[in-house]
């Protein structure tokens, strides 16, 4: 481990760079935008902040932010993935429905893994014709996304199932104080940081979202890099959706129809660019599906019912991709 | 003057010398700067009427910024226009071309989605009019030799390179100019063309008009000049008649540049041969050989166009070659990408730094990195503190000046930068080293570092490549020089006779005719219909009948009086709300608000309209919802064009808040929404009911006013080409935020026709529609990426997106078909447009 101490000491001998807060790195805004929330919230409705409260947000804030990860992976790829509900919608019914309520834990962990197996093929199947057959991301994953609520409403026969016991026992419970998820959110998310900050592999899916000409004078094999992030966008989705299932109990038909924006908004509020050109932060997508898991609860909490939360989405993805426009215009003006 | 050919009018007057004392136009001390680079350093240029004005330069002499200026495309920083003796202080590229001034751009401005004479038009309205056909032809005919016609009614997208050229030529010509600019007219040209062109400008000069010709090509410059004036450096440093200068006064006023750079000492001898390419074909140069010895820099000469850029890109592996093969140390390069020949030891400088080169976002550590990788990790796993500290070497070897290696490259200076790309490529070790313009943009001490730099990389025993517009710098830097002409290389230049006056010399008088094109393959006459407008029209009709028939078939009830009634009804709301979203795509936008706001209709109808409403109230319930989605689509458009927001970023969040609102609204189903509504769109005129009538007739106008008016055209070319729109003077951002007011108003009226269908108050109908509407026009074969689509189309795309739902709905009770098939429709006719289009672009040599 050494080697990670003395890159520590490299950067921290970097000379700060930053000149005003704009320039500050993207987790770090980010953070202190959710703790400023967190604030407000504690104070207006301070049943929101309260330990029972906090631990019943966080397995949602898991698994939206495990599906943003999916979703954060593509925008940097200069792509955009409207398919998100309907891989989570399917793979959730995969694991709900197929089971059919065993008990077996080889059966249960079989179509865990179909789900897994699926929500990444899928995923691979948009990156494919996106790359390959030249079909603007947006047209592809949408269509997607269509094909595959009619093949959750075909699969669910439209009722929705209980999800077997013992995923449910696994995605309710806790493992040292904290919800399962959470430890499934720490495992995927620190092992994407760690592939895209550590290794070549990262190294280059960086280079080929910041600049993919420069990226293919180098060498490096856009194409592949473009399909393997689809796909594993869509096993983060499929994730996600094994998550929720279990959380749920008993998941609606639809239960990734809430994803669709929620992945794009953690994006956008994480303050990551869109269309890829400079790097991103995996780690301020995670602190954006924070922030706006807190602001539904604090929707809730101050007496307004689902749709108050919708608008509220609506208004902080505008304002998200607006400020930061806003704000460039006024200090060049 | 030498080189006498028999057109050639100079050395006797000009036809009219004394009505040609006052110019036309003047360019007065006009300045212009991008950033730190000062593009035009205060020039002055005289246009006089029946006058040729040759202007020639090197590349990034200045020519297209001056160009670009006098159209009005560029705003200068200081100086003046004056035109017919007034003063031009508005930068309006329209109003300038309406007074009389047009440019012929080397890269042409024109829509590719649009046909040839509607882009005639979309210059000069006046060709919209009758006998506009007529005189469209007329121009073309005087541009085009016989080879080169095409139908007024060809998509220009479909067309040659050379053909839109000689459109392009037209449409300068179509305005009646008094003052031509000809930015390198003849480069895509072959040799009869050319002499139609020269004829041409001969035929104008007499007419009067004052003609600004801008070449590389001596020959020609010599052939048409009455007036030379030499640019370098952002100046006009000479500028006189043509009969008192010489192409060798020319020569020495273009390349004279000062001196004093210094270079490394030449290759004292050289090894064996490292990198053989053999009968290398590729777009743009045709069988090229080419051996470079180890210790050796060989550079590649030509001008713009002659094919040594395109060969130096292919022979790294960044470009497709068609045909030939490269080795390396003897050893063939099997591979196809860009990794395989740089695993064979290839490394490659390209001469656009900022869009291949460098990764402007990545620091200065990771930008050295990039190019080896698998010298500073194990197991894919990076060594940090081994990386930076190579980074720290490298950078401290090419004495690279940085903050710290931790600077983003976009804080580095452009010969840093460039420092930096070397470095990156020269620490990978290449057994061989192309390089695109190794010094572009790059101030002169960091040139005498890279040249030095580059013979050390040479005396180490790498072979070189060198391809460079600047023959001070091939003469100074390679041991053996080769000119490139027409896609060939038709001179090696060797030891002492590297020198800049004889490439110059070389690449001036150079004359090799490039290979002709090849003709469009015969059986691509099913692939044009493919690709055309009229195809999924046909497909679409054909699709629709089979299947309300099949459904009938398995099931007779579907056709049912009752059932027809209502199938027509969704499709008039169907057909308006993909409508809608077409004026939206049409631009190159996207709305995915369209469905969720067609709900929002039915909630406040059920508000605005509610049952046994009085009449009065009616009417103005319904004003109030049209005119609420009319300024909803305005605040949509401001919010994207305005603050340049993504489109679909901000429909994607209208279309959750829309949803929100409704459901703010109306928790759950209620209030009666008044009958009044379906009564009047089931009204029958005739035997149709009005809602289908007011449907067709929507259409209808739509196509008329997309494919028939000024408007229409405008509205195309902003999707098609924003570029070209630029240059022609269109609003585009005006274009963009009136679709999305005319989004806004179709979806009012989808919108309301879908409360009097449903009839209470739901706030969760109309969500669906987005996605139908984009599947709509995707069927329809508009280009999601904008200039292209047609209403009559995507009408009948709304017949069959909503024949399948409705029959699905016959079929099974749930929605599992019914998003199955519109799902699948929507990939399938995605893939298969992609593909057709594609195609025909591959075949004719895009790409």
């Amino acid at each position: 481990m050494t080697t990670w101490f003395e890159y520590r000491t490299i950067t921290l001998r970097v000379p700060w760079p930053s000149r005003d807060l704009t320039d500050l790195p993207l987790a770090a805004k980010a953070f202190v935008a959710t703790a400023l929330l967190v604030l407000i919230g504690g104070i207006a409705a301070p049943s929101t902040v309260n330990s029972a409260a906090i631990l019943s947000t966080l397995p949602y804030f898991a698994i939206l932010a495990v599906a943003s990860i999916g979703q954060h992976l593509v925008i940097q790829q200069r792509g955009l993935d409207l398919s998100t509900a309907g891989i989570m919608s399917f793979v959730a019914v995969i694991v709900t429905k197929l089971p059919n309520g065993s008990t077996h834990i080889d059966v249960v962990l079989f179509y865990v893994i179909a789900g897994l197996v699926v929500g990444t093929a899928i995923g691979a199947i948009s990156g494919l014709i996106v790359t390959y057959l030249y079909v603007p991301a947006l047209v592809t994953t949408i269509g997607i996304n269509a094909i595959l609520f009619g093949l959750t409403y075909f699969v669910s026969t439209g009722a929705s199932v209980q999800s077997p016991m013992m995923m449910v026992n696994f995605f309710v419970g806790r493992f040292l104080f904290v919800p399962v998820t959470v430890w499934v959110l720490l495992l995927v998310g620190g092992v994407t940081v760690f592939v895209l900050t550590f290794t070549t592999l990262g190294r280059q899916f960086v280079a080929v979202s910041v600049n993919p000409p420069a990226a293919h004078a180098v060498g490096i094999p856009l194409r592949a890099y473009r399909v393997i992030t689809y796909a594993v966008a869509g096993l983060m989705y499929a994730i996600a959706a094994i998550m929720l299932s279990g959380y749920l109990v008993s998941p609606t038909v639809l239960c990734g129809l809430p994803y669709l924006l929620g992945t794009i908004a953690a994006v956008v509020v994480g303050g990551n660019p869109l269309g890829g050109v400079t790097k991103g932060s995996v780690v301020a997508t995670i602190i954006g599906a924070f922030f706006l898991t807190y602001l539904a609860q604090l929707v809730t909490a101050l007496g307004f019912g689902g749709s108050a939360e919708d608008l509220a989405d609506a208004i902080i993805v505008l304002s998200g991709v607006a400020l930061p426009e806003i704000t460039r215009r006024l200090r060049h003006a | 003057m030498h080189d006498v050919g028999p057109h050639n009018v100079i050395g006797a007057p000009p036809p009219e010398p004394t009505t040609a004392l006052i110019p036309v136009m003047t360019l007065a001390s006009v300045r212009k700067s991008f950033g730190p680079v000062k593009a035009l350093k205060g020039v002055d240029v005289l246009i006089y009427p029946g006058e040729v004005h040759a202007i020639v330069g090197e590349n990034g002499a200045g020519k297209s910024t001056l160009i670009g200026i006098a159209a009005g495309v560029l705003h200068a920083d200081a100086g003046a226009i004056y035109y017919g003796g007034k003063h031009i202080d508005d930068s309006d590229p329209r109003r300038i071309r309406e007074d009389g001034v047009s440019v012929v751009y080397q890269h042409p401005a024109l829509a590719p989605d649009l046909t040839v004479l509607e882009n005639l038009q979309l210059a000069a309205p006046s060709l919209a009019g009758p006998g506009g056909q007529a005189d469209a032809e007329r121009v073309l005919s005087r541009v085009a030799t016989e080879e080169l016609r095409m139908p007024l009614n060809k998509r220009l997208g479909e067309l040659s390179l050379a053909q839109r050229h000689i459109v392009e030529i037209a449409r300068a010509l179509a305005t009646r100019p008094k003052v031509l600019f000809l930015d390198e007219p003849t480069e895509p040209l072959q040799q009869a063309d050319v002499r139609k062109l020269f004829d041409l400008i001969e035929e104008l000069k007499r007419d009067g008009v004052g003609i600004v010709y801008v070449s590389h090509r001596l020959h020609e410059v010599d052939e048409l000049a009455d007036r030379i004036s030499v640019m370098r450096d952002g100046e006009i440093i000479d500028s006189r008649l043509a009969d008192s200068i010489t192409s060798a006064e020319i020569v020495a006023l273009i390349a004279g540049r000062p001196l004093g750079q210094i270079f490394p000492a030449k290759a004292k001898l050289t090894g064996a041969p490292l990198f053989e390419v053999s009968g290398l074909s590729g777009r743009g140069f045709d069988e090229v050989d080419l051996t470079v010895h180890a210790g050796e820099i060989v550079g590649l000469a030509g001008i713009e166009g002659e094919g040594q850029r395109e060969f130096i890109r292919a022979a790294a592996g960044i470009d497709r070659r068609r045909s030939g093969e490269v080795s390396v140390a003897r050893s063939r390069i099997s591979g196809d990408s860009p990794g395989a020949f740089r695993q064979a030891g290839i490394g490659f400088i390209s001469d656009d730094r900022h869009m291949e080169g460098v990764f402007l976002n990545l620091s200065l550590r990771e930008n050295l990195s990039l190019g080896s990788l698998q010298a500073i990790s194990r197991n894919f796993v990076i060594d940090r503190a081994g990386e930076a500290a190579r980074a720290a070497k490298i950078t401290e070897e090419l004495r690279v000046r940085a903050a710290s290696i931790e600077s983003k490259l976009n804080e580095l200076s452009g010969g840093n930068q460039q420092k930096a790309l070397f470095g990156r490529e020269i620490s990978a070790n290449p057994t061989v080293l192309l390089v695109d313009e190794p010094t572009k943009g790059v101030d002169i001490g960091s040139r005498s570092e890279i040249y030095q730099r580059l013979r050390t990389v040479a005396d180490s025993g790498v072979a070189v490549v060198v391809a460079s517009s600047d023959g001070i710098e091939l003469e100074g830097l390679c041991d053996r020089v080769l000119i490139f002409a027409r896609g060939r290389i038709v001179n090696e230049l060797t030891g002492r006779a590297v020198t800049d006056a004889a490439i110059t010399e070389a690449n001036l008088t150079a004359t090799v005719s490039r290979a002709s094109e090849k003709p469009a393959a015969p059986d691509q006459r099913w692939r044009d219909f493919a690709a055309s407008d009229h195809f999924p029209a046909l497909i679409l009709a054909i699709l629709t009948v089979v299947i309300l028939g099949g459904t009938h078939a398995l099931n007779g009830y579907f056709l049912s009086a009752f059932s027809i009634k209502s199938i027509l009804t969704f499709f008039s709301i169907l057909a308006f709300l993909s409508c809608a979203q077409l004026a939206t795509v049409l631009v190159g936008a996207i709305d995915l608000s369209i469905g969720p706001l067609a709900g929002l209709c039915v909630v406040l109808a059920s508000f605005l309209v509610p049952d046994g409403v009085a009449a009065g109230a009616f009417i103005g319930g319904l004003a109030m919802i049209l005119a609420f989605t009319v300024v909803f689509g305005f605040l949509q458009g401001v919010l994207i064009t305005s603050l340049r927001l993504p489109a679909i970023v901000v429909t994607i969040a209208t279309f959750i808040g829309l949803q929100g609102i409704s459901l703010l609204l109306r928790p759950i189903a209620a209030g009666t929404i008044d009958d009044a509504i379906s009564d009047a769109v089931q009204f029958p005129i005739w035997v149709l009911p009005a809602g289908l009538v007011v449907t067709l007739a929507m259409v209808g106008a739509a196509e008329w006013i997309l494919y028939r008016t000024a408007f229409g055209r405008t509205f195309r070319a902003v999707g098609s080409s924003p570029l070209a729109s630029h240059r022609l003077g269109i609003d585009s951002r005006r274009m963009t935020w009136l679709a999305f007011v005319i989004s806004g108003f179709l979806t009012g009226v989808g919108g309301l026709m879908l409360a009097g269908q449903v009839g209470i108050g739901s706030p969760s109908t109309g969500t669906d529609y987005t996605l139908m509407t984009i599947t709509v026009v995707v069927l329809g074969g508009a280009s999601v990426a904008g200039g292209r689509g047609s209403f009559f189309s995507i009408m009948l795309g709304a017949a069959l997106v909503q024949a399948t739902s409705s029959a699905s709905s016959y079929i099974d009770a749930n929605s599992s078909v019914h998003y199955t098939v519109i799902g699948t429709l929507t990939v399938l006719a995605a893939i298969f447009f992609s593909l057709a289009r594609r195609r025909g672009a591959h075949l004719r040599g895009e790409v």
